[in-house]
């Protein structure tokens, strides 16, 4: 059966850029379509009518939105190299870890962004207390998936990358090495990783949008 | 057979989730009432992230968050399935999952605000469930279709709390007239074998919530 797979994606996002990680890792071919988030296609509003937003993994005409519904899609059907373990017990973990990140994470992350200088500390206070659990959950393993990349590794991968980036850009440290040795070994090791880099945005054109957007937030916040 | 605890609280829609997954595939557990004014030491070593109920425990071995919960217990007792078999099929139930755990603070709020705040989160309620009416609920008798399935168990508790939340707040929200494919679904749901034996006790249900709302206000 001739096999055809889109993904509907935007270069910088973190939700995009785990699923083409994923695909990569297991070898999936599939055609890349970069979405304009401030004029969205034809295509992404009929894919995702409910929430308009990317990415969204189209299978053969079928439409599959929200990136961790996306990610256990694409390990159900292609299952070589699997991302979740085995393990019911271990699936659910990873599952846990996967939802921690993006709720809890990257939550206090959008918090920062919007929030007034006065506010900043505390809240770079409470990324790290939340960081910790991630720390903890990573002591004595190579990847949170164990031996090898899993699934709560490609979701934490982007999601860490993007506090980094963030770090250099604003000049502010949110996980530091003394901090989170863990963290920033595990990071360092994906960063040698080819398939795992080469998802990676271009480092300026990556720096030159995030400026872009901590400008244009700072002006929403006056 | 190891043994399995669920430590959770009788007025949590997110306790009663799992409870029914576990009746539904007639898997025997043994049920600890959890105060969370007073968390036990039991729930603050098993959970120790996010410290809150639901937790499964089987065979010593904690699970918290209660989709998770669900997903875990249809991957170990696949009879009775709450997902389908198909992968687009499942995607398509956990993108429901996903929306309903989404958007159903709405709901939450509410019940704990008032005024500006609370005509917002009405509003935000009524969306919820307008998507819901319009995109996820088709022609069939539950979400997954002729038997209930993980959307339906995740939905149902969201909206069988609701009907407490309209009564307490005196604003009503899932109108008949303007959800009727919801409106169908609720009583087909609440009516199930198994699901309407184990629907939480309406009178007590509205005594907590009634004071529930009160400590939220007086704290705001």
């Amino acid at each position: 059966m001739a096999e055809e797979l889109k993904l509907l994606g935007a270069w910088a996002s973190p939700f995009s850029l785990r699923i083409e990680l994923a695909l990569k890792l297991k070898g999936i071919k599939y055609q890349y379509i970069e979405e304009d988030l401030s004029n969205k296609s034809p295509l992404l509003l009929k894919s995702n009518p409910v929430h308009k937003k990317i990415p969204v993994l189209i299978h053969n005409g079928k439409p599959i939105a929200e990136s961790l519904v996306i990610l256990e899609y694409i390990d159900e059907t292609w299952k070589n190299n699997p991302l979740l373990p085995e393990n019911p017990y271990d699936r659910a973990i990873a599952r846990f870890w996967a939802k921690f990140v993006d709720e809890k994470i990257l939550q206090i992350a959008v918090k920062f962004r919007l929030a007034k200088e006065k506010e900043k500390e505390q809240i770079i206070q409470e990324l790290g207390e939340q960081l910790q659990f991630l720390e903890k959950e990573l002591e004595g393993k190579e990847f949170f998936g164990g031996e090898s990349i899993g699934y709560v590794d490609v979701v934490a991968y982007f999601i860490v990358n993007w506090l980094q980036v963030q770090q250099e850009v604003r000049q502010i440290v949110f996980i530091s090495e003394e901090k989170f040795p863990v963290l920033c070994k595990w990071m360092g090791k994906l960063h040698e990783i080819d398939v795992v880099n080469g998802c990676l945005p271009p480092k300026d054109k990556h720096y030159a949008y995030m400026r872009a957007q901590i400008e244009a937030a700072k002006s929403a916040i006056k | 057979m190891a043994e399995i605890k669920l430590l959770g609280l009788w007025a949590s829609p997110y306790d009663r989730r799992v409870l029914w997954a576990l009746k539904l595939k007639g898997i025997p557990y043994e049920y600890v009432e959890e105060d969370l004014s007073n968390k036990s030491p039991l729930l603050l070593q098993y959970n120790p992230v996010h410290q809150k109920i639901p937790v499964l425990v089987h065979g010593g071995k904690p699970i918290c968050e209660s989709v998770i919960i669900l997903e875990y217990l249809d991957e170990t007792w696949p009879e009775n399935p709450l997902l389908p078999s198909d992968p687009y099929e499942r995607a398509v139930a956990r993108f429901w999952v996903k929306f309903i755990e989404d958007k159903c603070s709405s709901a939450w709020l509410v019940f704990r605000t008032s005024g500006e705040e609370q005509e917002k989160a009405v509003k935000d309620s009524l969306e919820m469930l307008k998507t819901i009416e319009e995109h996820a609920l088709g022609e069939k008798k539950y979400f997954g279709g002729d038997k209930i399935g993980m959307v339906d168990i995740a939905c149902g508790a969201i909206v069988h709390w609701l009907e407490v939340i309209e009564e307490v707040v005196g604003i009503k929200i899932l109108e008949p007239h303007k959800f009727p494919r919801l409106h169908a679904w609720t009583k087909n749901f609440e009516e199930a074998p198994i699901i309407k034996d184990n629907l939480p006790d309406r009178d007590q249900m509205l005594v907590y919530f009634k004071q529930a709302r009160e400590k939220s206000l007086a704290s705001a």
